[in-house]
Order: C-alpha cells, then sequence, then structure tokens
C-alpha cells in the first residue's frame, strides 16, 4: 500500500517538475511533447540511479545483517540490472520497493508523451493550415 | 583536578578532622568514594550520631528526616555545605559554599532532581533520600557507553517507585547494574502487592509466584509489560535486534522475545512466560527447566553415564586434573572416557588448580597451567581444537577481574602457545567473568556459574554472547537406587561446543588440514590451467563470487578475475570449502574475505611508510572505514571513539561491523598476499600459517612488518585511510561511499573530525593491533 502511494507521489511529482520546465520552453505542442518525453526520460534514469545506488555494499553480508537486520540466504546477494534487484532474502531488496514500478511509470509517460508528440507532428505536416503556409512560402 | 572538589575534600578534612571516628579522604581534587565517606561521616556528627560509619543507613536517613527537608530555610550551615561539597563532585553548581542555601544550590538540586527522573516543578530542596543519593558516586547524566533507552527506564522507576519505604534513588547513567537490577526486582515484588518493607529484590519464592501469576504476550498491555520490556531493554542487544520501554506488547517485542528465547536456548514462542522471565532476571533462570549437560567431579562408569541418558543429559564436564593437596580424585580416571562413550555421553574438559580466592589467578599460574593442562589433555587423547575450560570458581570483583583474572587467562594463551596452541582456552565463571575474559584475553566459549544469581558478576550483567554452557542448579542425582552422587544440571547450547565424542579423541587430523588440503588442491588445478601465475589465480577463485563485480566495489579497486579460470575450477576443481576453524583462537575464519585481501595485497602491495593504497583498503582499511560510519551510527552511547574501540573492535564475543574473525582475515591477508607478491607459493604460504606455527605469531608478524611494531605508525597510516589517501582520488572516494553507505549520506566524514575527536578512534584501533600482539608472547 505504502509502495503505491509513494509510486503515486514520484509519477505526480515528475510530472509537475516536467510540466514546469516545459511550459518556459518556445516552440508548438510536439517540441513540447518531445521535450516532456525527455524529461520523464531523465526522471527515469535518476530514479534507476537512486535504486541502483542503494545496491553498493562491500561486505552484502555485513550489509545485510548488521545493518538491515536480515538474514543473507546462500542463494541471495547477486546484482540483477532489470529489474533493479539485490535481495538478502526472499523478503527483503535492499533496492526500495517504488524504484522499479517508479521507472517503468515513467519510461510509459515518456513512451506516451513522444507517442503524442510524433502524432501532433504527422498531423500538422497532414493538416490543410501547415500546406497552405508551406504553399505560401514556396511562392 | 576540580577546585572545587580540592575546596570540598580541604572543607570537610578540616571541620571533621578532630572528631574521633572520622576518615580523612585525599585533598587531591578528584572525587570517590573516600570523598563520600568522609561528607557521610561529617553528616552524622552534624545530626549528632556519635558511632560514624561509612554507610548512609536508617539511623542517618531517620535523624535527617527530623530536620525537614534541607532547604534555604535549614539553620544548620554545615549540613547546607555538605550538600553543596556533593554537588560539586557530582558535577553541579553547589552554589556560594558559605553555607548558605541560595539560588544557585536549589538550581542544581532542581537539575539533579529532573535528571534523575522528576519532571514535575520542584521545591529545590533535599529530601532524605535525595541527601543519600548525593552521597553516592551515582551519575544522572548519560555516562559513555549508556543508552538512552536504560536511562529513561532508569528515571521512570525513580519517580514510580521512589515513595517506597524499601526503594533508594538509582543512577540514571544509561547503565545497566546491580542496582538498577535489583530496582526492577522491587518494582515487581511492589506490583505483585508484596509489603513495602518486605520488597528485598530477592529472587525468593514470592518473587517466582508472582511472575508465574504474570506471564505475558502479544496483545498485552499495563505495568506487567511495562516492566516485562524494561528487563528486555536491560538484556541489551540479542545479535542486532534490540526493543525499546513500552506499555504495549506488540509485534516488534515478540519479534525481541524470539530471538532472546533463541539465544537462552529456551523455547520459542515469543512470549514472557516464566522461564523467559526467569531468564532475564537471573543468571539461572528456571533451574528445572530441561538441560542437557552436566558436570561433576565424580567418576562416570558406564552404568551412571546410562543413567545420566535417561535422564535427559547428553554431555559431562570432566576434570582434566586434580590439586596436587587434595583428595577429592576428581580428575577424569583411567577408561573413564570410554565408559562415557560407552554409556552414549559426550564429554568436555575442565581444568582447575585453586580458582578460589584472587591469589590463585595470575599470569604465570596462567602460563603453567595452561602447560600442565595441555600435558593432561595430550595424555588423554583429546585431539587438536578441543576446547579445555579454565576455571575462575569465585565470585571475582570488576577489579580483581582487571587485576588478576584477565591476566592469568593472557598467561593461559600464552602457555598454550608454548606447546603449540593444540588447544583452545574457554573460560568458566561468573557473566561479568566470562565476558571480560572473552572480550580482553579472547576466550572462544564461556561456560556461565549461573547457580549463584546474587553474585557481583552475575547480577546487573547480561549472558555472554560466546556461552556455550550455563551451570543452573546443584542437585544429588540418583544412577540407581542404590547410587547417587553430586551433580550440577548444565544447559548446553545449540551449535556452540557440542563436546568431545570418541571420534575427539585419538585422532591425528587437525580440524584445519581439510582447508589446507583444499588450497593445496586448489594450487595444483591452477598449475595444470596453466596461465598466469598459480598463486593469483587460487586467491581469485577464493574471493568468488562474492568479493567481485561493480557493487561491491572490488571490481574498481583491483579488478576482475579471470572468468574463465572460475568456470575450469568449478568443472576440474575440489569443492569448495568456505571456512575454518583458527587454531589460535577457535573462531569461524572466512576463506573468501582472506582470499580477497590476500588478492588485493598481492595486485597493489601496501602503503609506504604511513601511506595507505588500494591493498591496504581491500583489508584492515576498508574494514576500519565501515567501522567508522558504525561509531557515527552510535555517536550517542559513544562520545569517544577510544571507547568504541574498546567494546567493539576485535572483539571474540561482540559482533560489531569489525569483528575478531575480520581481524584475523585481514592479519593473514596482508602476510600471505605480501609474501606470495614476494614469490612465494599460497599454498605453502597458508600451510606454514594455519596448518604449521605461524598462526601462533600472526598479529605479532603483521603489527612489525605494517607499522614496524610501532602505536603511531599504526595510527598515523589509519588516519591517512580515513582521510586522505593523496593522489588516488578513486580511493578516496570509494572510502567514503564505504562509510556513507553504512552511516547515511549526511554522516560526519573523518576528514570533517577535529584531531581531539578522531585521534582516540584511530587511537583504539593502534593499541588494539598491539594488544593482540602483546598476547602473542
Amino acid at each position: 500500500m505504502l509502495t503505491f502511494f509513494v509510486v503515486c507521489l514520484w509519477t505526480v511529482l515528475g510530472a509537475l517538475l516536467v510540466g514546469a520546465v516545459v511550459r518556459l520552453l518556445p516552440g508548438g505542442p510536439p517540441a513540447r511533447r518531445a521535450a516532456a518525453a525527455g524529461g520523464f526520460l531523465l526522471c527515469a534514469l535518476a530514479l534507476y540511479l537512486w535504486g541502483a545506488s542503494h545496491m553498493f555494499a562491500t561486505d552484502i553480508e555485513e550489509t545485510c545483517t548488521l545493518q538491515h537486520h536480515q538474514p543473507l540466504e546462500p542463494a541471495y546477494g547477486q546484482t540483477s540490472l532489470v529489474p533493479l534487484h539485490r535481495r538478502c532474502n526472499a523478503h527483503f531488496d535492499l533496492v526500495p520497493p517504488y524504484v522499479n514500478p517508479g521507472v517503468v511509470a515513467y519510461l510509459v509517460a515518456c513512451a506516451c508523451c513522444l507517442g503524442t508528440a510524433v502524432r501532433a507532428r504527422l498531423v500538422e505536416h497532414r493538416s490543410p493550415a501547415g500546406g497552405r503556409e508551406r504553399n505560401t512560402e514556396a511562392q | 583536578m576540580d577546585e572545587k572538589v580540592l575546596a570540598a575534600q580541604k572543607w570537610v578534612n578540616a571541620t571533621y578532622g578532630g572528631v574521633s571516628g572520622y576518615n580523612r579522604c585525599p585533598e587531591n581534587g578528584a572525587t570517590g568514594w573516600a570523598t563520600m565517606f568522609s561528607l557521610t561521616r561529617g553528616l552524622q556528627v552534624e545530626l549528632g550520631i556519635t558511632a560514624l560509619s561509612d554507610s548512609f543507613g536508617p539511623t542517618t536517613l531517620s535523624k535527617l528526616a527530623a530536620l525537614g527537608d534541607i532547604g534555604p530555610s535549614t539553620s544548620n550551615k554545615n549540613i547546607i555545605r555538605i550538600v553543596q561539597s556533593a554537588l560539586f563532585c557530582k558535577g553541579y553548581w553547589g552554589g556560594n559554599e558559605d553555607g548558605t542555601y541560595d539560588a544557585a544550590t536549589t538550581a542544581s538540586v532542581t537539575q539533579l532532581k529532573r535528571n534523575a527522573g522528576f519532571a514535575v516543578p520542584s521545591d529545590g530542596r533535599v529530601q532524605p533520600k535525595i541527601f543519600k543519593a548525593l552521597l553516592t558516586m551515582d551519575a544522572y547524566s548519560l555516562l559513555s557507553g549508556g543508552t538512552e533507552e536504560v536511562r529513561t527506564i532508569q528515571q521512570w522507576l525513580n519517580s514510580s517507585y521512589l515513595n517506597k519505604s524499601t526503594f533508594f534513588l538509582i543512577p540514571c547513567d544509561g547503565h545497566y547494574t546491580r542496582d538498577v537490577q535489583t530496582a526492577l526486582m522491587k518494582a515487581l515484588q511492589y506490583e505483585f502487592g508484596v509489603p513495602e518493607d518486605q520488597a528485598t529484590g530477592n529472587f525468593g519464592p514470592t518473587t517466582q509466584a508472582g511472575l508465574r501469576n504474570h506471564q505475558v504476550a502479544e496483545g498485552d498491555s499495563g505495568i506487567f509489560v511495562k516492566l516485562f520490556s524494561a528487563a528486555c531493554v536491560f538484556n541489551g542487544r540479542v545479535g542486532s535486534t534490540s526493543t525499546v520501554f513500552k506499555t504495549a506488547f506488540d509485534s516488534a517485542l515478540t519479534t525481541y522475545v524470539r530471538a532472546f528465547q533463541e539465544f537462552s536456548a529456551l523455547t520459542v514462542n515469543g512470549r514472557g512466560d516464566y522461564q523467559t522471565w526467569a531468564q532475564l532476571l537471573v543468571s539461572m533462570g528456571d533451574p528445572d527447566r530441561d538441560a542437557g549437560a552436566c558436570d561433576t567431579r565424580f567418576h562416570i562408569s558406564v552404568d551412571r553415564a546410562r543413567a545420566l541418558v535417561s535422564g535427559g543429559y547428553t554431555v559431562v564436564g570432566r576434570y582434566l586434573d586434580e590439586d596436587p593437596d587434595s583428595t577429592l580424585d576428581k580428575e577424569i580416571q583411567p577408561g573413564e572416557l570410554d565408559a562415557i562413550f560407552d554409556g552414549g555421553m559426550r564429554v568436555f574438559p575442565i581444568s582447575q588448580y585453586g580458582a578460589r580466592s584472587l591469589s590463585d589467578f595470575t599470569f604465570p599460574q596462567g602460563y603453567a597451567h595452561a602447560q600442565k593442562a595441555h600435558d593432561r589433555a595430550v595424555g588423554y587423547g583429546f585431539n587438536t581444537g578441543t576446547v579445555i575450560y579454565f576455571a575462575v570458581d569465585y565470585d571475582a570483583t570488576d577489579p580483581e577481574i582487571t587485576s588478576n583474572i584477565v591476566p592469568y587467562f593472557n598467561g593461559v594463551q600464552s602457555g598454550l602457545a608454548s606447546r603449540g596452541k593444540r588447544y583452545v582456552a574457554g573460560v568458566y565463571g561468573s557473566r561479568n567473568v566470562c565476558s571480560r575474559v572473552s572480550a580482553e584475553a579472547y576466550a572462544r566459549y564461556s561456560f556461565v556459574s549461573g547457580m549463584s544469581w546474587g553474585f557481583s558478576g552475575n547480577l546487573g550483567f547480561p549472558m555472554p554472547e560466546n556461552w556455550s554452557f550455563t551451570q543452573i542448579k546443584e542437585f544429588r542425582f540418583s544412577a540407581s537406587q542404590t547410587d547417587s552422587f553430586d551433580l550440577d544440571r548444565d544447559v548446553q547450547r545449540p551449535h556452540a561446543d557440542k563436546g568431545v565424542g570418541r571420534d575427539g579423541i585419538g585422532g591425528t587430523e587437525s580440524p584445519v588440514s581439510k582447508y589446507v588440503q583444499y588450497i593445496a588442491d586448489l594450487y595444483s588445478t591452477a598449475v595444470r590451467y596453466d596461465k598466469g601465475n598459480p598463486s593469483l589465480r587460487v586467491m581469485e577463485y577464493l574471493r568468488y563470487p562474492r568479493y567481485v563485480d561493480l557493487y561491491s566495489g572490488w571490481q574498481t579497486l583491483i579488478g576482475d578475475v579471470d572468468r574463465d579460470w572460475i568456470a575450469y575450477a568449478e568443472d576440474n576443481g575440489p569443492n569448495r570449502v568456505t571456512s575454518f576453524t583458527d587454531p589460535s583462537y577457535g573462531v569461524t575464519v572466512h576463506a573468501d574475505h582472506f582470499g580477497a585481501t590476500a588478492n588485493a595485497f598481492y595486485l597493489k602491495g601496501s602503503g609506504s611508510g604511513t601511506g595507505a593504497n588500494r591493498g591496504d583498503f581491500g583489508g584492515w582499511g576498508g574494514d576500519l572505514s565501515t567501522f567508522y560510519g558504525d561509531w557515527r551510527n552510535n555517536a550517542d552511547s559513544y562520545a569517544s571513539g577510544y571507547a568504541f574501540c574498546m567494546d567493539r573492535l576485535a572483539k571474540l564475543n561482540v559482533s560489531s561491523s569489525f569483528s575478531f574473525g575480520d581481524m584475523v582475515e585481514d592479519v593473514d591477508g596482508y602476510l600471505v598476499g605480501t609474501a606470495v607478491k614476494n614469490g612465494a607459493r599460497i599454498d605453502e604460504q597458508v600451510q606454514s600459517l594455519i596448518g604449521g606455527n605461524g598462526h601462533l605469531r600472526r598479529f605479532t608478524n603483521y603489527f612489525a612488518q605494517r607499522h614496524g611494531s610501532s602505536v603511531s605508525h599504526a595510527e598515523d597510516t589509519a588516519r591517512t585511510m580515513l582521510v586522505d589517501v593523496g593522489d588516488d582520488d578513486v580511493l578516496d572516494a570509494m572510502r567514503t561511499q564505504a562509510i556513507r553507505q553504512v552511516s547515511g549520506w549526511n554522516t560526519l566524514l573523518p576528514g570533517y573530525l577535529t584531531d581531539g575527536k578522531l585521534d582516540p578512534y584511530l587511537q583504539g584501533y593502534a593499541e588494539t593491533l598491539q594488544k593482540l600482539a602483546d598476547q602473542e608472547s
């Protein structure tokens, strides 16, 4: 439940941040949407690196037992990059639980923005207003 | 040297020096019991008592009560000066010292009472019980090594029960001690309904009945849960689990109780049942609980052994030798070991010569006793690695443990080493004796003499972390209708010292031969692989997979291993041996950590002079960095880094991020890695260090080779490691990251501490190295 709440929080914050930045940019809707996509990609990258920083452990046994008070089971302890995981045992992961869903949420948002940006650009090319402008300029 | 304390000492001696029965205190500006006793006697003079004594007893209390509260309206100026002197001795500002109870005196008394747990607005006056507390060495502020959680409970006990006639103020210093434990017992007794004047704090039948009637479990709340949680807090951490003072029994408390029950070898049910209450409060716990072991001075025949097994006892402790002038005949008899094994039991050996008074314990005697114990054990055929328990069979006080008991065990270790450390030293004694001897003289296991719960070494101390047996009751065991003998019941801790069976006698293989053979087999595999230095290949295999890759930092530190070699060795090499039991101290040594450290020193060497490099970080440097983070996490309890090192660094029975096993791995890794770098073969090095006698001088050799046997060199090298290694920025970043990973992104890094704050930490590390080396000679 807490994880769901945190994922929503991160997504909303990211969207607000990206929206605020994008509002300041010049250019038309497709350019804005592409910029938003870029912003979400950066958010995804930042959250991914934040999650990855939790996996660093000079001595995985000490980290699990002394710092997190979790037993280190022999089958666990290895790092996984996609998705981001480093488990001490079946129940405990060094990577916070909101990271992987959050990265996915940002990537989805990025894809959506990119998709709508491409579609908007394509619509622009096909619309009469756009065609008239080009025809005018060609003259 | 405190000016105000000196002035107080001079005043009390000058005022009462001429009175018969008064004892002068030293005039040295340092407070102590002598000063307190002098002030007490001075007070008794003022109260008209003629038979002076150091004890602030009922007579003193009642005569003081007759005067009313001591305050601004008290006419006896000397009594006020005694109050003011005592305040100065406790570190409070006593006022103008002219016998006038002024605003400063009032403020200090108010402050002291607040520290002692009385938060309500205070009248700033000194009631009789407060006066009694003033004339003690008790502290009401947090002392180094104490915790706020314990302090909260101490304050609560004071404020809740001071109005009871049999309750007196306890310290609020954050330390769990005898007086604090007694206070908790009294609190329980008051709550059980025991009449005030009969509450002694003793663990007698009434208290036991009360506990049986007030068992607690998850979901309960109220005063008994509160007292139960207090007892849990007093017992301290179990592994890394601890709990807090609370009124409601929640799931967190259940988790702690389960951990405590497992540690104490009780039934793990998460409830505050009678056995758990008893184990929290007194050293023998419930003396009638299941106990799988025993010890006796009587001889065990096959029939006796069979009878003991029927009674539930599977291990028996027996003596290696008899005192020269004794007729007890307590030692193992010819053929007795066979009888014990035939009867289905195992045995553990005890060495005791006298051991009932302080004078029996000196370094030379420990040395001589250890040599005799070794010779006797060899005579019986005990295999290498057997733990021998050296006995301290009386209630040694804390100062006596410092002056005699620890030196005796230093002698024991030296004596065993002089015979090649065939056997490992354990300790038998009270809880405090066992804990301190294990921490300071590296005894491997503790056999706790828990029967005498009132011993100064038992009451107020938690169970030693490395306990293997605990003695809980003595009684007369009936082996048959015609045969009975005195027997002590002992609880044997699972997975600790299993004792010795038939396979533990008469063997020639040592416990380390399996590991030494493993290294030799790995080396031959590497030779067959025929690529690069086979010793390096062995080290790489040892450190794989835990100390490789990016996220452990080892990829960045010294690079990758030869992955093809790893695959080759997994197919063609010997089965993995992950750890071995160290011959010198009986601790478990992990081969992967050792291999990684050796690999680091092989590839990078060590820092020159007081420099520190990647090789060092791969060993002691990395451990010292994470241990620094550990200290910052505990900075509330340990303002002094030196005290933190003394309590937690390389201690056999304390779990920390720089354990005794880590130290052995670091030291062995340096010795072997450096030797291999200079052209030696790793299999020969391990054979000589672990299979041969090298381990007897490992710390001495390390201290000499790395630091020229100089404490200041070790300190300076540690400083370089923690603050700035110089040109290697990546290494500086790794060290910082290692610290931050333990204590958080906003940690105060070593480079930002003042010298006054950092130096004691470095000194604690360097002195620990020296002590370990000294221990070997």
